[in-house]
């Protein structure tokens, strides 16, 4: 019982030599919330978006703060370096706090790196597990540090609104370990938000600083590890829709009364691909369901009956149809990528047909022949039926 | 069974060394009772010297026969001393002395005089002086006669004592509103009223050379296991003490395993839960001199359940059981788990919260242990001096901790305000431990938790939670699992661990007590609401 009790007392002892040794106080962490990578000439250019704790308003830190310039929430810093990891340690090595990357939001890519390969740059991520990899992916215009010091007004930093708007864009949005599945899957290419700076206001209003505005203006196209163009223009959002990725989206159908349009919002959709291969036709279904409503008739249709509402559903589904073949043409005979894992269905749905095709995909994707068929359902006309704010005698009775 | 020895010469008379232990036996403790009454007195008053408490009268109870009455003042019924006790003797007497000659009195035929007139209940003669000098200081009024070798021994204990009052320390909505009193009479009373059964025992014995205390183990016959019985009476046998003032004494000395932070007993103050236990197949200490019942054995899982458990409907009892278990774990882990995440595992927070701390954090000057162990402890001596202080002036103490601790600290950046969201809310979560003794552990073993946690992080959390399972586990009351129902498990038992399920579903005794004779409602109901069957 003695010797026992010894041995206990020694083994408490002994929790207390160890010292502490991971111990890293909260207030000696810097957080990195936002990281940038850029190519300058040969070198890797990073940017780190670090959270300024003083500056965010806690009770009782007034009187302190780390040494703010500004009332900035953050502050960037950013070295080169021969590699990714290089130059992040030379941010660390003027930082008097420890870089922590397990909070980082989101992970902007200049187009100019982008377009010499994102392979290199992963494995920094993936290797040290304290590198989160839910940091979401985008590529931007122009160098990415410019849009990580933008004006995000609404959100404390500009990562975390980026984050947001990348939530609201797509219903898987690109994180790391998305980006490296992709990478990694054979039949279907990486495919990342494009994010750039836009007017916010007309020039001769609002204050300097926060005349432009972080937005997703495209889709950054990859081929293999490389970018090899951005998609931009209506069809992006039908095209996010072809890869069961839209949460919500709207389609401006023209009015069949002639003038004017209706918008309907689409809520709820589902988008399934379906192949059907005859020898080496390949013909890829887009089924595409989905649910939704009217919110703006700016035209003197009448939405009460069926009929008009069947007429206004085939309207939409044109449109739809419309702008994806528009979409996938660009994609099929202009950038050859596969961004809708065509490779990848085949492979999935009929294993032995991907077994013949997937040698010569490259060869074969630009000319699979692409059928979508629409199934929406317009359930809710709003509070009103008829057209609000005219006079009945103008309206359009078919 | 216990390790102790049997100790068979004891008996329920206990003790009857009559002085404190270590010093020398008195010069009177074999002395016998005289038949010279002069020579009594004598004795008497040089026992009993400088005891101004007590009350010495000579009268004459018949022509020619003197006696000599003697009890401690207050500590007996003094209206009865008259009308029960004197009278009766007088008449007696007289009525002896127109039988007999005078002569001849003063014989065997005045012994049976108990048996005559005297209508209390407990008469007993003493012939030795040990005996009624025990039976004066239990409250009896001693009457020596002259030419008699022995006292007559009235017991009417009596004096002031408190009512039966609500129970302070353990309030409820629904249920019996009585609760302990200070004597014991009316303590084992309370709980006869409840079960009428002639089952329920009261064993009685005697501890404590000087207080002589009474103690009675009670538990119901046939459904406590006997041999448990008979270990809590065998350990309360081997206690040799001067006094005992309190339940307490007697459980740190009877328990399995002293040196366990854990309770393993639980004590009350309220008569359903000592019925209710009883009926469980438990038993129950009772002690003279304080309104806190022991029972044992318990279980941890007990420890966490309250008596309006059983009085409340089930889907709040369960609700409100959740709720406790929840907090347990909060008492137990909150201030550990926020060192650790916050000095080591800064990655394991929403990126949100972990920036709102770093805020708040930002310019503390201590690290964040050290932030934790000033709240903690100064949460600790708030309460204590809560307790301890006189009412009024306790309601300034709160005012003054809420301020200093609450506010000014928080806005003088000497302790961050997450911390006092902490430690109020530990504060709020150990008091929703219904049994006072659990909860003063959980709070105590927060302290080696936080000093693991900002050692070693999660890794030492997750080392001190093995240690107290490992031990909670090997724990024991009077020999039942202090884990019952889990470890070891019984699927059956848990109708009553983490739920409890409504009445007529609760067919069965906790099996870990009574091993025979479990069941507990009858087959025509069991299982099914009452309201079911068709009349």
């Amino acid at each position: 019982m003695k010797k026992i009790r010894a041995a206990g007392l020694l083994l408490s002892v002994s929790v207390a030599l160890t010292g502490c040794w991971d111990r890293t106080e909260i207030n000696d962490v810097a957080f990195v919330i936002g990281s940038c990578v850029d190519k300058e000439g040969d070198q890797v250019r990073s940017t780190l978006q670090i959270a300024l704790p003083g500056s965010l308003g806690g009770s009782g830190s007034e009187g302190g703060g780390g040494g703010t310039a500004g009332n900035k929430k953050y502050y960037l810093e950013s070295k080169k370096g021969i590699t990714l990891r290089n130059s992040n340690l030379q941010i660390q090595a003027g930082n008097s706090r420890r870089l922590s990357f397990a909070h980082r939001r989101t992970l902007l890519v200049g187009e100019e790196f982008a377009k010499g390969g994102i392979s290199e740059m992963l494995d920094q991520f993936a290797r040290i597990p304290q590198n989160r990899l839910s940091s979401l992916v985008a590529i931007t215009q122009g160098p990415a540090y410019k849009i990580m010091d933008a004006a995000a007004p609404m959100e404390q930093f500009p990562s975390e609104m980026i984050r947001e708007l990348m939530n609201e864009f797509t219903k898987t949005p690109v994180t790391l370990k998305v980006l490296a599945n992709d990478l990694l899957t054979t039949g279907v290419d990486v495919v990342l938000p494009y994010i750039s700076l836009q007017q916010a206001v007309p020039d001769n209003i609002g204050d300097q600083n926060e005349k432009k505005n972080i937005q997703i203006t495209g889709l950054a196209l990859f081929k293999d590890d490389r970018l090899v163009g951005v998609m931009k223009g209506p069809e992006i959002k039908m095209i996010n829709l072809a890869m069961n990725q839209s949460t919500t989206y709207d389609v401006a159908v023209p009015s069949p009364s002639g003038k004017g349009y209706i918008t309907i919002t689409f809520i709820e959709n589902l988008v399934t691909l379906r192949p059907v291969i005859h020898g080496d036709n390949i013909t890829m279904h887009i089924d595409i369901l989905a649910k939704g409503g009217v919110i703006e008739n700016n035209s003197n249709y009448i939405l009460g009956d069926e009929k008009h509402m069947n007429r206004l559903e085939q309207e939409a589904s044109k449109e739809i149809i419309a702008q994806i073949k528009t979409g996938l043409h660009k994609l099929q005979d202009q950038y050859h990528t596969d961004i809708l894992g065509f490779g990848r269905t085949i492979h999935q749905k009929n294993p032995k047909a991907w077994d013949r095709f997937k040698d010569r995909w490259d060869e074969l994707y630009p000319n699979v022949k692409v059928v979508v068929n629409t199934n929406l359902h317009i359930e809710n006309i709003g509070a009103v039926n008829k057209p609000f704010g005219r006079k009945d005698v103008k309206l359009k009775h078919d | 069974m216990s390790k102790r020895g049997k100790n068979p010469g004891s008996s329920a008379q206990g003790l009857a060394s009559g002085t404190p232990l270590g010093l020398p036996s008195p010069p009177w403790e074999k002395l016998e009772i005289q038949k010279s009454l002069d020579q009594n007195i004598q004795t008497l008053k040089t026992i009993f010297r400088d005891c101004s408490d007590m009350v010495f009268r000579s009268i004459e109870i018949a022509p020619g026969i003197n006696a000599f009455i003697a009890y401690v003042e207050g500590i007996v019924l003094s209206l009865e001393l008259e009308g029960h006790i004197l009278e009766p003797i007088v008449e007696a007497y007289m009525r002896m002395k127109n039988e007999h000659p005078p002569e001849q009195i003063k014989a065997a035929d005045l012994e049976p005089l108990e048996n005559t007139r005297v209508s209390l209940p407990q008469v007993m003669s003493a012939t030795k002086w040990i005996d009624a000098v025990e039976g004066i200081l239990n409250s009896s009024v001693a009457v020596f006669v002259d030419g008699l070798s022995e006292a007559h021994l009235f017991n009417i204990k009596g004096g002031i004592r408190r009512p039966v009052q609500e129970p302070e320390t353990e309030s409820v909505i629904r249920g019996p509103r009585e609760g302990f009193t200070e004597m014991i009479r009316i303590n084992t009373a309370l709980v006869r009223f409840k079960v009428k059964t002639p089952n329920l025992k009261m064993y009685r014995m005697v501890l404590g050379t000087d207080t002589k205390t009474d103690i009675v183990v009670s538990y119901i016959e046939g459904l406590a296991d006997p041999k448990m019985v008979n270990d809590v009476k065998n350990r309360l046998k081997d206690i040799k003490i001067d006094g005992v003032l309190e339940s307490g004494y007697i459980e740190e000395m009877i328990e399995d395993h002293p040196y366990s932070p854990f309770p393993q007993m639980l004590y009350t103050e309220r008569p359903d839960s000592v019925a209710a236990q009883l009926l469980e197949g438990r038993c129950a200490i009772f002690v003279d001199g304080t309104p806190l019942v022991l029972i044992a054995p318990v279980t941890f899982f007990q420890l966490m359940q309250a008596n309006e458990d059983y009085y409340e409907r089930f889907f709040i009892t369960n609700f409100i059981r959740w709720i406790r278990y929840i907090f347990l774990f909060i008492a137990l882990f909150l201030p550990s788990l926020y060192i650790a995440v916050t000095t080591f595992h800064q990655d394991m927070l929403p990126t949100t919260l972990v920036l709102s701390i770093a805020a708040a954090r930002e310019a503390i000057p201590f690290p964040a242990l050290v932030e934790a162990l000033m709240m903690e402890i100064s949460f600790e001596a708030l309460r204590e001096a809560g307790i301890r202080l006189p009412k009024t002036v306790g309601q300034a103490v709160s005012i003054l901790g809420a301020l200093v601790i609450g506010q000014a600290a928080v806005q003088a950046g000497i302790v961050s305000a997450p911390m006092v969201i902490i430690v109020s809310m530990t504060g709020i979560a150990s008091f929703t431990i219904p049994h006072f003794n659990l909860a003063i552990t959980i709070r105590l073993l927060r302290f080696p938790l936080m000093l693991l946690a900002g050692v070693l992080g999660l890794f030492g959390i997750i080392l001190g939670i093995t240690w107290i399972l490992v031990h909670v586990t090997q724990l024991s009351s009077l020999g039942v699992p202090y884990m019952s129902g889990v470890s070891p498990f019984h699927g059956q038992d848990h109708k009553d661990i983490f739920v409890r399920v409504p009445w007529w579903k609760m067919r069965t005794r906790p099996s870990w007590l009574s091993k025979k004779n479990s069941e507990r409602e009858k087959p025509d109901i069991n299982g099914n609401p009452v309201s079911d069957k068709v009349w």
